[in-house]
């Protein structure tokens, strides 16, 4: 067991409509999500004494958060920049700020308009917030390598070439995914089926990925409030058992990777997992972080739920669907539910160990595991425990 | 002459970049050119301001051999730079080459989709403009 384990505790979760379109802005969401989360605690926001803002660009800044919750007496405030795998990382954060003492009440928020914002096709844009400018813009652009989609396309490549892999494994997670946003309120893609025969006839942008391999663009912002254990609120507490971060050997390039399949996650994994004090047949409910079907294979391996190549055979017959032995992404995910920077993920994981996830919950859920992966490999993963 | 071509090839940006500035020049002289640490030998790809592996800052270039074979790839159908809208379908390739060096470039040809790991490639240099050359890849037929 680590020295924080259970020291901090999740007791408000805040989460806006996930729509595709929206007049707000990043900003707005992102502050709205986190006064939700305190109201969702039961907590004053003005007692909120650390920010963490898991977010791609640098706004909202702490000055934001201290005008829009009124907080009296900010302690700590970071910025985190790796991608989707930032919100993840910044609940970890929090716990060791709580178990070091340095705050008690720490929000951690993240949001974006990744539908209503400007996409934008300038390459010079693209490059904000992205590491390794120059491996960007003066080897990959001028290749045709321009977005996520097609840096993650060529690791897919490798993937099923080394290992053999099924590729009918994407199918699985799209599907299953879809199936799990059906029973979610508030996911973009519920109510709307989606077929093999959909999935398959779709096109693909990218090989190997069909459009459905892919995660949505949506509006929307998350955001969840970290206590010091013994806070109480509204909420029956959800512990934080542990966790880590982890980045990729090399971290800002994917295709001169020695071993193009590792990632972050293959480092922060074991750690999480010993720091939890908790082995993966324990594990009741899994949210991973899906901006790709193949990732969701890829993190399942690295994770250690099976051996590399083996993830298609270990997410069919329903193994991770609501019922099954490991259900996964049981809100629908980025594929289904919104991209929320995998917050939305976090947010699940505390709904399913609070028992209040509905017609998605998890039966007899006691432990959870969430990941969050971003930018060219970085990882991170927590292990949460009712 | 009205240039029709409006949209423009997305290019390094060489003056920005003195990092790179021997791999810039070796592509004008149709080279392929990569970073040597001195103090370990390490080839290093791409490059760095220190040696990844000893972290040492004394690092040279030499050039390297022109072929090698597909590690990964993939073929885009979907342009997400107008440029390459009207080379669709291409693929974008990585080709390992000697010491473990992998380089990325395009592969334009009708026969895109019949690309696979570990077929033989050759490297091409598009000299975009009196400063700018890009690398692409083309099939190496002699293998």
């Amino acid at each position: 067991m680590g020295n924080i384990t259970d020291k901090a505790v999740v007791l408000g979760i805040g989460e806006t409509e996930y729509v595709r379109g929206t007049d707000k802005s990043e900003k707005q969401l992102i502050l709205e999500a986190a006064k939700l989360a305190c109201d969702d605690a039961g907590i004053e926001s003005q007692s909120v004494d650390g920010v963490i803002m898991a977010v791609k660009k640098d706004k909202p800044t702490n000055e934001d958060f201290i005008g829009a919750l009124g907080i009296r007496d900010l302690k700590f405030h970071s910025h985190i920049h790796i991608g989707g795998a930032s919100s993840v990382s910044g609940v970890m954060q929090a716990a060791g700020l709580i178990a070091a003492g340095i705050a008690e009440r720490v929000i951690v928020a993240t949001g974006w308009t990744g539908y209503s914002g400007t996409v934008k096709s300038d390459p010079s844009e693209r490059l904000v917030r992205m590491p390794a400018t120059e491996i960007r813009r003066d080897l990959e652009f001028p290749a045709g390598l321009l977005v996520p989609i097609q840096w993650y396309s060529t690791q897919a490549t490798r993937y099923f070439h080394e290992t053999k892999a099924d590729p009918k494994g994407m199918e699985t997670i799209a599907l299953t995914t879809r199936e799990h946003a059906h029973l979610n309120q508030n996911a973009v893609m519920g109510g709307r089926p989606l077929t093999s025969e959909q999935y398959r006839s779709s096109p693909i942008l990218a090989s190997p990925f069909h459009l459905f391999d892919i995660s949505l663009q949506t509006d929307g912002a998350a955001a969840v409030l970290v206590t010091k254990a013994g806070i109480t609120g509204n909420h029956k507490p959800v512990y934080i058992a542990g966790g880590a971060e982890g980045h990729a050997d090399v971290p800002d390039d994917i295709t001169s990777r020695p071993d193009m399949l590792h990632m972050g996650i293959s480092k922060a994994a074991p750690r999480a997992l010993e720091m939890a004090g908790v082995t993966l047949n324990e594990i009741d409910f899994a949210e991973i972080y899906d901006c790709f079907t193949v990732t969701v294979l890829r993190q399942l391996e690295e994770i250690g739920f099976c051996a590399r190549g083996e993830a298609p055979d270990f997410v069919k017959d329903g193994r991770i669907s609501l019922g099954g032995e490991l259900p996964v992404n049981t809100h629908g995910g980025l594929l289904s539910q919104a991209h929320v920077l995998g917050m939305n993920h976090v947010v699940e994981t505390v709904r399913q160990l609070r028992g209040d996830a509905g017609k998605a919950q998890v039966k007899d859920a006691h432990i959870g595991l969430v990941t969050g992966y971003g930018d060219f490999g970085d990882g991170s993963i927590s292990i949460l425990h009712n | 002459m009205v240039n029709v071509s409006r949209i423009s090839r997305p290019l390094p940006h060489i003056e920005e970049n003195k990092l790179y500035g021997p791999y810039f020049k070796g592509l004008q002289e149709n080279k392929l050119m990569v970073q040597n640490c001195t103090e370990c030998g390490h080839v290093q790809w791409p490059p760095r301001d220190f040696c990844y592996k000893c972290q040492g800052n004394s690092l040279d270039w030499k050039e390297v051999q022109q072929s090698g074979k597909v590690f990964t790839y993939s073929i885009m159908y979907r342009a997400f730079d107008p440029w390459f809208k009207d080379k669709l379908p291409y693929a974008v390739v990585a080709v390992e080459l000697e010491d473990g060096v992998r380089m990325l470039g395009s592969y334009f040809a009708d026969d895109v989709e019949s690309i696979e790991v570990d077929m033989p490639m050759k490297a091409s240099f598009n000299h975009e403009n009196k400063d700018v050359s890009v690398l692409t890849w083309v099939k190496d037929n002699t293998k």
